[in-house]
């Protein structure tokens, strides 16, 4: 900790006295931000929750009516947009190399799929009804959001991800506010990329279980499409959009758990982004240019040991797997009873167990329901055994994939790539076409300069 | 000459420098005033948001002190108008502070903008040379070695993470629950699926309708168990006397085998699938709520409409069908003969039928026609199914209908013969043995061991002779055995026959089973009253814990239903009162000008009242009376029809029905 500390001295000592200031106040002004504002809108949206006068006044409030349906058309032109956006995107990136382009689709994207559609139906959320729909042979998983969560995907594997470039609304909102974009230390960018691996394996988890749609229940963005939302999201977004100015689409790259899909299919896509139309210059304005962190430098020349020093990494690497893969395993069963709680149906019915034995005083608000509903409490037991049963499996294998994805990244780090030009990586560029522009040979392509 | 330039040149790079200078320092300056701006703004809002927490209209304690006064003294009205000025004050407070809120959210974006504009126009003007950088190789290694070191250190985390998550699963509810299950057979899923699977099993192979004997010989398959040392010879035989207190509640006896440590207990388990059949008489509580059902509205007994088959019961008697799984039970008998039968829910074949033999030397008493020999209605755990005769003999069989144990408590002294129903809590099976007149020592409540039929616990009762059925209701997390007769409601604790509270409410021959409504034990009988009573005191709460007592509608033989707020009481005569729980005032009446016995069950937003000349009344369960269709049956009904999935199973007097949609 000391070390950071000092690091941290030692650098702003680097910077002029202007660049400390602004540091400061930068960080202090995060600080205000999420404190100061977001709470407020939150609590402006609190309003509806206070309880109507208890007196007669001769108002007698509407009776509640419930908004019919929206009819199946606009589910399937919705599908329409997408595969037109996805369509249109792909244009503007290979054929067209047009950065505008593709900024005219993030902002009809963040119209339509975000303003209009409030979010809804997404591709990301999507991960959860297929997960349900494995786990609960009684749903059946809507066209449209199968739909939602296939196009995208065939799209990668031919193209990239122009779905992330393009039709996704989440996607869109922070595209809009990268500001002035850094580059990310790559250890930070491979650590916190883990992150979407893990939250996809817990979503999944809970999606497959019916405990809850964890990715739709936390998600950041969309509490701003909605005008409203609980205020611990909307502050978590509100500081993520805070921290986009800055680290470029920070959601897509450390959190969006159907980036891993994409990235798996983009990873095997069968074109991809270039960034220069002819020759590489090995400039490196391409890869300064690129906000997050998606184009990498030519390999440099290996250096003496070098092979036998990445080989010893590779075998330390896989032993480290070896080792990981089962003991998280054994871990995330051990977990299994805490990760259940949040499942309603365990959560209720330890609750009743308590309050059958005396551990817990008084009721609560699912209890005295449940009582209401004039059910033994067995039937509730029953039900979050075999619930526990589900978690008990999910929960080891979650588990598992955690140690499989911390040692595959040890593995990769260990596996050595030649690139003889700046390259955007298949994976994780997000076909924004903002290197196009950057590359002077495309300027030259243009008829803007000439290159001698 | 040549200065004058030079000069010139001089003063305007001076000048533009100079603009530079206060351009910078103006951003600055705006900058850091954007912020302590904000902080100012912030610190505000915190003691705003700090202020209006202690206003909020949902917890304020002054004005909720003031309304718990108004509901003391609701004639009030200076009182009253206090209430109203608190709570607009609060309401006024609370708005004050959103809107003091908002406007702070507003400026602080609008300081927000200052600063991002201000920033951009000092980070414009004083542009960042490029550091010299480490050579390409090296910096890829210590990218390499920095990003492994991170990455271990997240697997580190997690598997700390999940550690602690497996240390904060040590209190493990269900792991106790599967633990209990497996000690106790009923518990446990698989065992309540085998006894479905036993429910379900298919009818025996014999010719003919196959009717099990109560003789081990006949039966052929073992001996039928006698509990030893076990049958009571009459509520006499209790060796613990009454307290001669009349006024204090009478402390709970038990048998001397029942004073040894540890006492036994019922445990509180019930078989899954307990909500989804219709296990007792009146449903899974014994109150006529059938939660989950989709009944049938219209059907026609007479012309077949919706009538899925009828089939015959060889032997008369009144008690209700239950069911489990898919079949149906029910009992039928005269003065020489009894029987137990096993319906298939889907043909209407009889099953089994099995005999249940007289106690010999047992004299069989004179009953009433409209009482019959076999009015009490059975009851089971999936399991087990028990009946009970107006004799006073209780029998015991598992789902094939073969006999596991029989106990005699007969004869009983009731002028209209015993009618109470049999309840199943856990592994106990409860008898309500009510009789004589009250000040005579005879009624006693009790409970056996399902499996063995051996007194579990048994306590007696300062009460006459009655027809109600106990329910039993779950209070803060403890079960209650709630039991009516005249002339009081009593609460026990099922577990052990303790009394928890008594009230003395009513009065006259009570036939009218207690029901639960919205957090008060609901109880009505002719000649007395109806109240409303709070279940979570202890000890006589007569002066203490009745919210309200009433004689509008007070029914005789068929026993309320309750939905929403609303308690709708059925008269012999057909006339309904629908009273309001809060207020036990009447909220509707109708008169449907017909007899009826049996007891009203809401099912699917309706509640269907069936009257003794079969034609079943469907209402809507609502804030006034609507009568939604009458469907005949073409038979006398006087039992309560069971409710399971879509369809209603209907006892007349000599068929049985199902009804449901074709």
């Amino acid at each position: 900790m000391s070390r950071t500390v000092l690091r941290l001295a030692r650098w702003t000592e680097r910077g002029s006295g202007t660049c400390r200031s602004l540091l400061a106040a930068s960080a202090l002004w995060s600080v205000l931000l999420v404190s100061g504002i977001v709470p407020s809108v939150a609590w402006a949206q609190e309003q509806k929750k206070q309880p109507p006068p208890e007196f007669t006044s001769g108002y007698f409030p509407p009776t509640p009516t419930e908004p019919s349906p929206r009819a199946d058309t606009f589910a399937y032109i919705d599908v329409a947009l997408l595969a037109a956006v996805l369509v249109l995107g792909t244009w503007f990136v290979f054929k067209m190399r047009s950065r505008t382009g593709v900024r005219v689709l993030v902002v009809f994207s963040a119209l339509y799929f975000g303003f209009y559609r409030m979010g809804c139906v997404c591709s990301i959320g999507s991960i959860q009804n297929v997960a349900l729909a494995l786990g609960d042979p009684s749903y059946r998983l809507p066209v449209t959001v199968g739909a939602f969560f296939v196009l995208p995907l065939v799209f990668a594997l031919f193209v990239g991800r122009i779905f992330c470039g393009t039709a996704c609304p989440l996607g869109a909102i922070q595209d809009l506010v990268v500001l002035r974009p850094v580059q990310t230390h790559p250890a930070v960018d491979h650590t916190l990329g883990l992150v979407p691996y893990l939250y996809l394996g817990l979503s999944a988890l809970l999606a497959w279980t019916g405990a809850s749609f964890l990715i739709c229940m936390y998600d950041p963005f969309i509490p701003f499409y909605r005008m409203g939302g609980a205020w611990g999201v909307i502050a978590f977004g509100a500081a993520l959009l805070a921290l986009g100015t800055r680290v470029g689409r920070p959601y897509c790259r450390y959190l969006c758990p159907y980036g891993v899909l994409l990235r798996w299919a983009s990873a095997l896509s069968r074109w991809r982004v270039r960034i220069t139309p002819g020759e590489c210059l090995h400039c490196h304005l391409c890869a300064d240019e690129c906000p997050f962190g998606a184009i990498h430098p030519p390999t440099p020349a290996e250096q003496a040991g070098g092979r036998q020093q990445a080989r010893k990494g590779l075998i330390r690497a896989l032993m480290i797997t070896a080792a990981l893969v089962p003991l998280l395993a054994a871990l995330g069963y051990a977990a299994s009873p805490t990760i259940s709680r949040t499942h309603r149906d365990v959560r209720l019915a330890e609750r009743l167990w308590a309050e059958e034995r005396g551990r817990v005083r008084g009721t609560t608000d699912e209890t005295d329901a449940y009582r209401q509903l004039a059910q033994p409490f067995g039937i509730a037991y029953a039900r979050a055994v075999e619930v526990r049963r589900r978690f008990d499996v999910g929960s080891a294998l979650l588990g598992a994939w955690a140690g499989l994805v911390i040692g595959g990244k040890l593995i990769l780090l260990h596996v050595r790539r030649r690139r003889e030009d700046y390259e955007a990586d298949r994976a994780s560029c997000l076909s924004c076409a903002r290197c196009y522009m950057s590359c002077p040979v495309e300027h030259e392509r243009l008829g803007l300069i000439t290159l001698e | 000459m040549n200065t004058a330039p030079s000069s010139t040149l001089s003063s305007g790079s001076l000048n533009a420098a100079s603009s530079e200078d206060v351009v910078m320092a103006a951003a600055q300056r705006t900058a850091r005033v954007a912020v302590v701006f904000a902080g100012i703004v912030l610190a505000l809002m915190v003691a705003n948001a700090v202020a209006s927490r202690s206003e909020d209209p949902a917890k304020a304690t002054r004005l909720i002190e003031l309304q718990h006064q108004l509901t003391l003294h609701p004639g009030d009205e200076a009182l009253r108008a206090r209430v109203r000025n608190e709570d607009k004050r609060v309401r006024q407070d609370y708005l004050r502070h959103r809107d003091f809120a908002l406007r702070g959210a507003w400026l602080m974006l609008a300081a927000t903008v200052v600063y991002l504009l201000a920033s951009e126009v000092v980070r414009r003007r004083q542009p960042q040379l490029p550091a010299p950088r480490p050579d390409a190789a090296t910096r890829a290694r210590m990218a390499a070695e920095a990003t492994f070191r991170s990455v271990v250190t997240v697997g580190g985390i997690l598997a700390g993470t999940l550690a602690t998550l497996s240390v904060l699963a040590r209190h493990d509810s269900l792991a106790e629950y599967a633990r209990a299950a497996d000690r106790s057979p009923a518990r446990t899923v698989a065992s309540a699926q085998s006894a479905r699977d036993a429910s379900n099993a298919p009818a025996p192979t014999a010719p003919g309708l196959p009717i099990a004997s109560a003789s081990p010989q006949a039966a052929g398959s073992g001996s039928v168990a006698q509990p030893e040392g076990g049958t009571l010879s009459g509520p006499g035989t209790l060796l613990v006397p009454m307290p001669t207190d009349r006024g204090a509640p009478p402390k709970p006896a038990a048998a001397p085998e029942l004073a040894k440590k540890p006492a036994p207990t019922v445990s509180a388990s019930l078989a899954p699938g307990w909500a989804e059949n219709w296990p007792r008489f009146r449903g899974p509580e014994g109150t006529g709520v059938a939660l989950n059902r989709k009944p049938p509205i219209k059907w026609d007994g007479a012309k077949g409409e919706n009538v899925l088959w009828k089939t015959a019961i060889p032997l008369p008697g009144w008690n209700s069908p239950i069911v489990w799984g898919n079949r149906i039970f029910l009992s039928g008998a005269t003065a020489e003969s009894r029987e137990v039968y096993a319906v298939n829910l889907d043909t209407g074949a009889i099953v089994w039928r099995t005999a249940i033999p007289l106690p010999a030397g047992v004299p069989v008493p004179k009953v009433q026609a409209d009482t019959g020999y076999a009015p009490s209605t059975l009851a089971t755990d999936g399991a087990r199914i028990c009946a009970m005769f107006v004799t006073g003999d209780v029998a015991c069989l598992d789902m094939n209908g073969k006999l596991l144990w029989t106990r005699s408590f007969g004869p009983l002294e009731n002028p209209y013969g015993h009618a109470t129903s049999l309840v199943i809590f856990g592994s106990g099976l409860i008898l309500q043995l009510d009789q004589g007149h009250g000040d005579d020592a005879k009624s006693v409540l009790m409970a056996l061991d399902l499996v063995s039929g051996k007194t579990v616990w048994q306590i007696k009762r300062d009460v006459g002779a009655s027809w109600s059925t106990p329910i039993v209701i779950t209070v803060n997390g403890s079960e209650q055995l709630i039991t009516t007769a005249s002339p009081r409601v009593i609460a026990y604790d099922p577990h052990n026959g303790k009394e928890i509270w008594r009230a003395d409410v009513l009065g006259g021959e009570v036939a009218i089973s207690p029901v639960f409504g919205p957090g008060y034990v609901l109880v009505a009988n002719q000649g007395s009253n109806s109240a409303a009573i709070r279940p979570d005191s202890a000890g006589d709460v007569t002066k203490t814990a009745v919210l309200w007592t009433g004689g509008d509608g007070l029914p005789d033989i068929a026993s309320p239903v309750v939905f929403g707020n609303r308690m709708l009481l059925v008269m012999t005569e057909g006339w309904l009162t629908c009273v309001d729980i809060t207020t036990g005032k009447p909220a509707w009446d109708a008169d449907i000008a017909t007899t009826v016995r049996s007891s009203p069950v809401l099912a699917d937003g309706r509640i269907y009242l069936t009257a003794s000349d079969g034609v079943t009344h469907i209402m809507e369960a609502g804030n006034a009376f609507k009568l939604l269709a009458k469907c005949p049956l073409g038979e006398e009904v006087n039992a309560s029809p069971a409710f399971v999935g879509s369809r209603i199973i209907i006892r007349g007097k000599q068929h049985l029905y199902c009804i449901g949609a074709k």
